[in-house]
């Protein structure tokens, strides 16, 4: 029984021979949608979002690596007086330290409980994003689905 | 984990303790290691996931399953040099990263 393809095909030309449709066909082993940048780093933000448990109602919140040397909080979540308030802080590693940079030109180096939690998030980041979205082992760098 | 009243996000007001940490990492790898050996003990797909199951404790697998402890990395303390550590880490994702398509 010929395909709809076929038969619409047919109605189009008129031809009653055989129509070629294969090369209108999808391969079947063509690879996955490909992700640019920017939407991979969306993806991890979403596991970067959930790392400090559940998000408060009303609010937004993104953490994610930008580059090797910056890494990137975003929040935003609506007041008592329904108004926006956004707050990023941009994490800047430096090699005598990590730089925190928030709106209004405030910079401090972290130190303490602070660096101590911001290194554990990075590593949490680091596993789940490996895991979950590269699918590769963040041990070794190895394909998970090969083990 | 309390909700930022101004400005001052900062780390402190969301903590993460390494407890936290060895329980994601747990979790996840188990699931991949669930999946895997799904994934191996299926020969055929059109029995489905209790046939599987019927076939498997009639015949026990020769090979140790591999336990999900294997996969699951042990370090948990905050490094000596935690901005190496950091950058380190940032590389392998920007690896990571540039790789997928490739992976895809």
């Amino acid at each position: 029984m010929p395909s709809l393809l076929s038969r619409a095909l047919k109605l189009l030309t008129g031809e009653d021979a055989k129509v070629d449709v294969d090369w209108l066909k999808m391969p079947k082993n063509r690879p996955l949608k490909k992700y640019s940048d920017r939407e991979l780093i969306k993806l991890e933000s979403e596991i970067g979002s959930e790392l400090f448990g559940p998000i408060p109602k009303r609010h937004r919140r993104e953490f994610f690596c930008l580059d090797e040397r910056t890494w990137i909080w975003h929040e935003e979540w609506v007041d008592d007086n329904h108004r926006l308030q956004v707050a990023t802080t941009r994490y800047e590693i430096h090699d005598h330290g990590i730089l925190k940079v928030q709106e209004g030109a405030r910079y401090s180096y972290l130190e303490g409980e602070e660096l101590h939690n911001l290194t554990l998030a990075i590593q949490m980041y680091y596993e789940r994003v490996a895991r979950e979205i590269y699918h590769v082992d963040p041990e070794t760098g190895e394909p998970l689905s090969q083990k | 984990m309390g909700e930022p009243t101004d400005t001052s996000l900062s780390f402190e007001a969301l903590p993460i303790n390494p407890e936290q940490l060895r329980v994601a990492r747990e979790q996840s790898a188990r699931e991949q290691f669930d999946d895997s050996m799904f994934e191996q003990q299926a020969p055929n797909p059109s029995l489905g996931r209790g046939a599987v199951s019927y076939a498997t404790s009639q015949q026990p697998p020769v090979e140790t399953p591999r336990s999900y402890t294997a996969v699951a990395p042990q370090k948990l303390e905050v490094p000596e040099s935690p901005t190496s550590e950091v950058v380190r880490l940032g590389l392998n994702i920007r690896a990571m990263r540039s790789s997928y398509d490739k992976a895809a």
